[in-house]
């Protein structure tokens, strides 16, 4: 937390003030007060200004105050919150709940729903790009659970170079899947199709992007015949670029290139 | 639960002056009528109702768990 000194009239305004700069909530609030205002005595003394001492809170320090506060509110108890920040990321763990079960609810829901939450309120930080919420470690055991089916198809590609393409997954499945194949070395990803439709694409890193995705382009065009025209033309083109490794300078390159960046 | 429920709310909108919200207790339900300002509406409300939705399923379970019913109405 950083501290921040501001002085004025009274410390009602100045407390004011510092709130509506900050956009700082009633839970976030934290100031000592180093100089009480006087008005002077019958105006024979000069009079001085209240200076009040703010903490002002970190992104993570207010995700952590939002969360501490709200479980309070919700009547549950638990041993310890766990939170770091990395990049742009935050990750909160709630730690030793006797209301675990509860908090998870029924496939997560309950997670979902409060994650949601913490991440709407946290919308309009431009320091805080993504909030997750963990409850003593179930999102990680469901990843586990989720990667158990793919980790045969995924040692494959290692063993045969042959990029292998999974079947459609919504964003939070493909995270498990990117993150995952992240720590492989020797193996990347990428992601072909549009909207629903989007699926991964586990490859050697041998192999060059433009290279798979040639391949798999053919495939993502038969999959996804109901698309936009705009993805259509975009798969479409790999097939009328010439082969690999041909070094000669294309017009329409830069936007061979697009699809990489979906 | 009228603290919680102005606590989450309060997090959301812009202006949590105009945070008001009256509960009016019957026989088996508890009612919590939520006002905020016109401008603040779409925050509470959300995307295809997506924020109401996740504020209503956190009070519906924790007022289940102290063996209450409450229902959260949002007037505009």
């Amino acid at each position: 937390m950083t501290t921040i000194d501001k002085s004025g009239e009274s410390l009602e305004k100045i407390i004011k003030d510092f709130r509506n700069e900050y956009k700082i909530h009633d839970w976030e609030l934290q100031y000592e007060i180093l100089k009480k205002p006087s008005k002077g005595i019958f105006g024979l003394f000069a009079h001085k200004l209240a200076l009040v001492r703010f903490q002002l809170p970190s992104s993570l320090d207010r995700a952590k105050l939002f969360i501490q506060n709200l479980l309070e509110k919700m009547r549950i108890k638990y041993t310890s919150l766990e939170s770091r920040m990395e990049g742009k990321t935050i990750y909160l763990d709630i730690n030793g709940s006797p209301d675990s079960g509860f908090l998870i609810g029924k496939n997560g829901s309950m997670l979902d729903n409060l994650q949601y939450l913490l991440n709407r309120v946290f919308e309009n930080d431009r320091q805080v790009e993504r909030i997750y919420l963990d409850v003593d470690g179930y999102r990680e055991r469901q990843a586990d659970n989720f990667l158990k089916p793919y980790l045969s198809q995924i040692v494959n590609v290692k063993l045969s170079d042959k990029p292998v393409t999974l079947e459609p997954m919504n964003a939070a499945e493909r995270r498990i899947i990117h993150r995952f194949v992240e720590k492989e070395n020797g193996l990347r990803t990428l992601t072909i199709g549009e909207g629903e439709r989007k699926r991964i694409v586990i490859f050697s890193a041998k192999q060059s992007e433009k290279e798979v995705l040639s391949k798999s382009k053919k495939y993502s065009q038969h999959r996804s015949k109901s698309t936009d025209p705009q993805t259509k033309n975009k798969s479409g083109k790999p097939k009328s670029t010439p082969g690999k490794g041909n070094p000669k300078p294309h017009i329409k390159q830069p936007q061979m290139s697009n699809p990489k960046h979906q | 639960m009228k603290e919680l429920i102005e606590f989450i709310v309060k997090a959301l909108v812009d202006d949590p002056s105009e945070v008001n919200i009256t509960e009016i207790t019957g026989d088996k339900i508890t009612l919590y009528e939520l006002r905020v300002s016109k401008a603040d509406i779409g925050k509470v409300i959300g995307k295809r109702g997506r924020t109401a939705s996740a504020i209503r399923t956190i009070i519906n379970a924790v007022s289940t768990k102290q063996g209450k019913r409450a229902e959260l109405e949002i007037i505009e």
